[in-house]
C-alpha cells in the first residue's frame, strides 16, 4: 500500500518547483509564518478569524479586498468565504460549482479533489463517479501555514494547480492570514458532542402541559423516523461487514440513532435550567420535533447558547429572527398570519394609504404574536400603525363596545385576532345596521373551529389559513399518508405527523444511508481521504458537525409537502414553510375554503 | 484481494490524472462561457421589484435603454457573488451614469426573496439606481425563465446564465456561464454599449 503512495511525494516535489517558479518573490508568501505584530489571545483570534470567514471583516475593521481572476476587485461582505465554503467549512455545491472543505482537518491532510465545475445536473450522472467524463481528481498535498496563505493569496493549490477563477484571491497580510488560518484550524475540527462511532444521540423537548392526543401523534413521528433509519443502517453495516465487503475502518459502519425525551415542568423561565441539567447528563447532537405550552423562546435560546441544531419543533409560537442559527422551524407560525393579512391588503386589496385600521388583540400570546406579524408588516410597508384595542386577560368584547369603536374610528378594516369570542363578535357585526367591509381573522387563533365563522359574516370575513387547500393528490401525498400510517402515526386533524413528516427529508436525508460511501481510493492509507463530493456533499456522513447539518439542509432543493403547499430551504433560511393563504367560507355547516391569494404573497 | 487490485488501479489512475491536468491547469484562464444570439418573447407579466412595487417585465425591457438580466436568488451562495460581482463592477465602470443600463436580477427563490430580502442584497452588493431585483409568484416567475428558455427548476441546480439587450427588437445576446468581469464588460461593448 505504502509503496504505491511513494510517487505522490514525487509530484509534490514538481509541483513544489511549479509553484516557485510562478509565484512573488518568497518574501511575499512565504510570511506568514513570522507574524508581524504579536497575536491577541486565542479566543480573541478565534473571534477574530470567524468574522473574517463569515463577514468578510478584517480585524482592523475593514471589508477584506479580494480580486476575481486578475481583474475584479470585489469587497468581503459580498464574497466572505462562509458564502461559498459555508458555515462548516466542509463546503457547498450550488450551480455546478463545488467549493471543497476548507477546515483545518481536511486542508492539512493530503486529499484527492474534483475539478470544482460538476457536470450538468439534469443529465443523467454515470453510475460510477471515476467513469465522468469530467471526474478529474486532482491529488493535492497536506497544507501547510505557508501554502495555504498561497492558496487563499494567489489561488495556487501546494500541487501548483492554479485554482478556478470562482475561488477569490484575497489580499490579507500576514498577521491577518495567520488569524484567518488559526480559525480555519477550529473550523469543524472535532465532531459534536453526541456522537460516537456507533451511536448518535438526539432528544425530544417536552415542555409544559402538552395535551397527551397531541404528544403521542409527536412521538408516534419521531420513533418511526429513528426506526426508519436504524433498520436501513444495520442491514447497510452487516452488507459493509461482510466476507470480501468487509472495510478495515470499522467507523465506516452507519452509527445508530437513539432518542431521548426531555420533559420540562414548572414555570418557562425555569426551562432552561432543566435544558442544561438535561445536556450536561447526556448531550446530544440534536433535538427533534418538540412540542411546549406556550412560546418555543426558552428552547430556541438553549439551542442557539449550545450550538445544538433543533429541527421542525412543533409550535405556533417560533421565534421570528433573521439570524439566529440554530432551530429550523416549520413556518414563523401565528406570526406569518398577521404578515400575511398586512401584505394581502396593501398589494392585493390595495387598500388605501389613508385607510384606517383597526385591531383587536387578546391577552394571548397568540393573539400578540398575530398581531406583531401584522405591525411589522404593516409599518414595513410604510402604512401608519392601526388603532390597537387590547383586551384583558379572559375579557369578552360585547357587540355593543365594539360598534361603539366603530363609530368612533370609522375602520376600513378590522383586524380581529381573538379566539373563542370571534363566532359572537361576528355575529353582532354582521347584524349590525352596517355590516363592515372586511373582517380579518386568524385560523390558528380560532383553532378547528373555522365554522364558527357565522354564515351572515362570511361574506367579508378573510381569514389567514398557513396551509395546503387540499389534502395533496400526488404520489408523493399518496406515499408520505401511507408510510405514516404503516408507521402507527397516521395524519389526524392536529396536523402534527403531516407537519412532521418534513423530517423524513430535513433529518433523514442528510444522513441517508447510501449504497456507495468513499472511493476505495483513501481507504485503509489511514492518510489520504477521498471523499465523493458529488454525492457526499449533500449528507452529513462521517461530516458529523451541528453546522454541517444545517448547512447540507440549506442546500436541499424545494419540495412537497403534506401540510404546507411547499416547503423551501436555502442556506440560512430558518422557516420551510414560507406561505400563508387568505382564504373566505362558502355557507353551509360544511364550508368549503375558498381560495382569495396565492400561497405567498410578498 | 479484489479490493486492493481495484484500488490499486484507481490509485495508479489518479497519480497519473494529477500528473497530467495538475500542470496543464495552471495558468489555463480557457473561456468558461458561451456566446450565442437568441431571439426571445418577453411575457407581459407584472413582478415585484424590491421596494414592494409592482413592475411589468415588457415594459422594463421596452424601455428604450439597455438591459441585462441574470437569475439570482437572495440566499445563493457560490454563483450569485460572482455574477453580482459583475453588475457591481459594471455600475462602477458607468459611475454617475448608473441608470444608464437596466439591470434586472430576477428571483429563483421567489418564496424566500421578499422585498426586504432583496433591498439587504443589493445593499451588499453596493447597487445603485438602475439595478433592481425582481421577485413574484411561483407561476410568473417560471414563465420569466422559460420565456429565456433557462427553466432552473430546482435552485441548487442553478446555473449561470446572462442576457444582454440592446434597445428596438427582440434580439439576446446569451451567456452561458461565469464571466470575468472584463470578459462580460467586453461583452456589453461588443453588444454596442459604449463605456
Ligand atoms: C465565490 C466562492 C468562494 C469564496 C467566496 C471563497 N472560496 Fe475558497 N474555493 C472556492 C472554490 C470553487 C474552490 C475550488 C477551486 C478549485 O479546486 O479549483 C475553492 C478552494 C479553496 C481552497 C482550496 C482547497 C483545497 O483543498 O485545495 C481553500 C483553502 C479555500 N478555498 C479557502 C477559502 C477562504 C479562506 C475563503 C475566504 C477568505 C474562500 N475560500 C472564499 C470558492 C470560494
Amino acid at each position: 500500500m505504502h509503496r504505491l503512495y511513494f510517487p505522490t511525494s514525487l509530484i509534490a516535489a514538481v509541483c513544489l518547483l511549479t509553484l516557485l517558479s510562478f509565484l512573488p518573490p518568497p518574501t511575499v508568501w512565504c510570511a506568514g509564518i513570522v507574524a508581524a505584530a504579536p497575536l491577541p489571545p486565542p479566543e480573541e483570534v478565534i473571534r477574530l478569524g470567524e468574522r473574517m470567514y463569515r463577514d468578510g471583516i478584517l480585524p482592523s475593521g475593514s471589508t477584506m479586498q479580494a480580486v476575481i481572476r486578475d481583474d475584479v476587485q470585489v469587497h468581503g461582505a459580498s464574497f466572505s468565504c462562509v458564502s461559498c465554503h459555508l458555515r462548516s467549512g466542509i463546503g457547498s455545491i450550488e450551480g455546478q460549482i463545488l467549493s471543497p472543505p476548507t477546515n483545518g482537518l481536511k486542508l492539512f491532510k493530503p486529499y484527492y479533489q474534483y475539478n470544482p465545475v460538476i457536470p450538468d445536473p439534469n443529465k443523467p450522472p454515470p453510475k460510477n463517479m471515476m467513469d465522468r467524463p469530467d471526474a478529474k481528481p486532482f491529488y493535492r498535498p497536506a497544507y501547510t501555514d505557508e501554502t495555504l496563505a498561497a492558496a487563499i493569496r494567489f489561488g495556487v493549490n501546494p500541487a501548483g494547480r492554479e485554482l478556478n477563477p470562482v475561488m477569490p484571491r484575497y489580499e490579507i497580510d500576514d498577521r491577518d492570514m495567520s488569524i484567518l488560518i488559526a480559525y480555519l484550524k477550529t473550523l469543524s475540527a472535532e465532531h459534536a458532542p453526541g456522537v460516537s462511532p456507533k451511536e448518535i444521540r438526539f432528544a425530544t423537548v417536552i415542555a409544559g402541559t402538552v395535551p397527551p392526543d397531541q404528544r403521542t401523534e409527536m412521538l408516534a413521528v419521531l420513533d418511526a423516523v429513528i426506526k426508519d433509519h436504524n433498520a436501513k443502517a444495520k442491514k447497510r453495516n452487516k452488507h459493509l461487514n461482510y466476507g470480501d465487503n468487509r472495510i478495515v475502518d470499522a467507523s465506516f459502519n452507519y452509527p445508530f440513532f437513539t432518542l431521548s425525551r426531555w420533559e420540562l415542568t414548572g414555570p418557562p423561565e425555569t426551562w432552561g435550567s432543566q435544558l442544561e441539567e438535561y445536556y450536561r447528563k447526556e448531550p446530544v447532537f440534536a433535538l427533534l420535533g418538540g412540542m411546549a405550552s406556550g412560546s418555543w423562546q426558552p428552547m430556541h435560546d438553549f439551542s442557539e447558547q449550545h450550538k445544538i441544531p433543533c429541527l421542525l419543533p412543533v409550535t405556533d409560537l417560533p421565534v421570528v429572527s433573521d439570524s439566529d442559527w440554530y432551530t429550523l422551524y416549520l413556518s414563523k407560525g401565528a406570526w406569518q398570519e398577521g404578515d400575511t393579512a398586512a401584505r394581502y391588503l396593501d398589494r392585493i386589496a390595495a387598500l388605501p394609504k389613508e385607510a384606517r385600521v383597526l385591531q383587536i388583540v387578546e391577552e394571548s400570546a397568540t393573539s400578540r404574536a398575530v398581531a406583531d406579524g401584522f405591525e411589522a408588516a404593516w409599518k414595513e410597508l410604510t402604512r401608519a400603525a392601526p388603532v390597537t384595542v387590547t383586551l384583558g386577560r379572559g375579557e369578552q368584547l360585547s357587540v355593543s363596545d365594539i360598534q361603539q369603536k366603530i363609530r368612533k374610528e370609522k375602520p376600513d378594516v378590522i383586524l380581529l385576532w381573538t379566539s373563542g369570542q370571534t363566532g359572537t363578535i361576528l355575529s353582532g357585526l354582521a347584524a349590525g345596521s352596517a355590516a363592515p367591509k372586511r373582517v380579518h381573522v386568524s385560523s390558528t387563533l380560532l383553532g378547528s373551529g373555522l365554522a364558527q365563522v357565522p354564515e351572515k359574516a362570511r361574506p367579508f370575513t378573510f381569514i389567514s389559513y398557513p396551509y395546503r387547500l387540499d389534502e395533496g393528490k400526488e404520489l408523493f401525498h399518496v406515499n408520505a399518508r401511507a408510510w405514516l400510517k404503516k408507521n402507527s402515526a397516521p395524519v389526524t386533524d392536529l396536523r402534527i405527523s403531516s407537519k412532521l413528516f418534513a423530517l423524513t427529508k430535513v433529518f433523514l436525508e442528510p444522513f441517508q444511508v447510501v449504497k456507495r460511501d468513499f472511493n476505495p481510493a483513501g481507504q485503509g492509507s489511514g492518510l489520504v481521504i477521498m471523499e465523493e463530493q458529488f454525492e457526499m456533499m449533500l449528507h452529513v456522513r462521517r461530516n458529523y458537525y451541528r453546522d454541517y447539518l444545517l448547512d447540507v439542509i440549506g442546500m436541499m432543493a424545494d419540495a412537497n409537502s403534506l401540510a404546507f403547499e411547499r416547503v423551501s430551504f436555502g442556506p440560512g433560511q430558518r422557516y420551510i414553510s414560507k406561505g400563508c393563504y387568505i382564504i373566505k367560507l362558502s355557507p353551509g355547516a360544511q364550508p368549503n375554503l375558498i381560495k382569495e391569494s396565492d400561497w405567498v404573497i410578498h | 484481494m479484489k479490493n486492493c487490485l481495484r484500488i490499486a488501479i484507481i490509485a495508479g489512475l489518479l497519480i497519473i490524472s494529477a500528473l497530467t491536468f495538475a500542470p496543464s491547469q495552471a495558468g489555463a484562464a480557457s473561456k468558461t462561457y458561451k456566446r450565442t444570439v437568441e431571439r426571445y418573447h418577453i411575457p407581459d407579466i407584472a413582478l415585484i421589484n424590491q421596494e414592494g412595487k409592482n413592475v411589468r417585465l415588457k415594459s422594463l425591457v421596452d424601455s428604450g435603454k439597455p438591459v441585462i438580466v441574470d437569475f439570482i436568488f437572495g440566499t445563493c451562495t457560490t454563483i450569485c457573488p460572482v455574477l453580482s460581482a459583475s453588475f457591481t463592477s459594471l455600475q462602477n465602470k458607468l459611475g454617475a451614469d448608473s441608470e444608464k443600463v437596466h439591470l434586472l436580477s430576477v428571483s429563483i427563490d421567489p418564496e424566500n426573496d421578499t422585498p426586504r430580502v432583496m433591498r439587504d442584497y443589493l445593499k451588499r452588493y453596493r447597487a445603485k439606481p438602475g439595478w433592481d431585483f425582481l421577485t413574484g409568484s411561483r407561476k410568473d416567475v417560471d414563465t420569466v425563465m422559460k420565456s429565456f428558455d433557462a427553466y432552473i427548476s430546482n435552485k441548487m441546480s442553478h446555473y449561470a446564465v446572462t442576457f444582454i439587450h440592446m434597445p428596438g427588437g427582440n434580439s439576446w445576446i446569451r451567456i452561458d456561464g461565469i464571466t470575468s468581469t472584463s470578459e462580460f464588460i467586453e461583452e456589453i461593448k461588443k453588444a454596442g454599449l459604449a463605456l
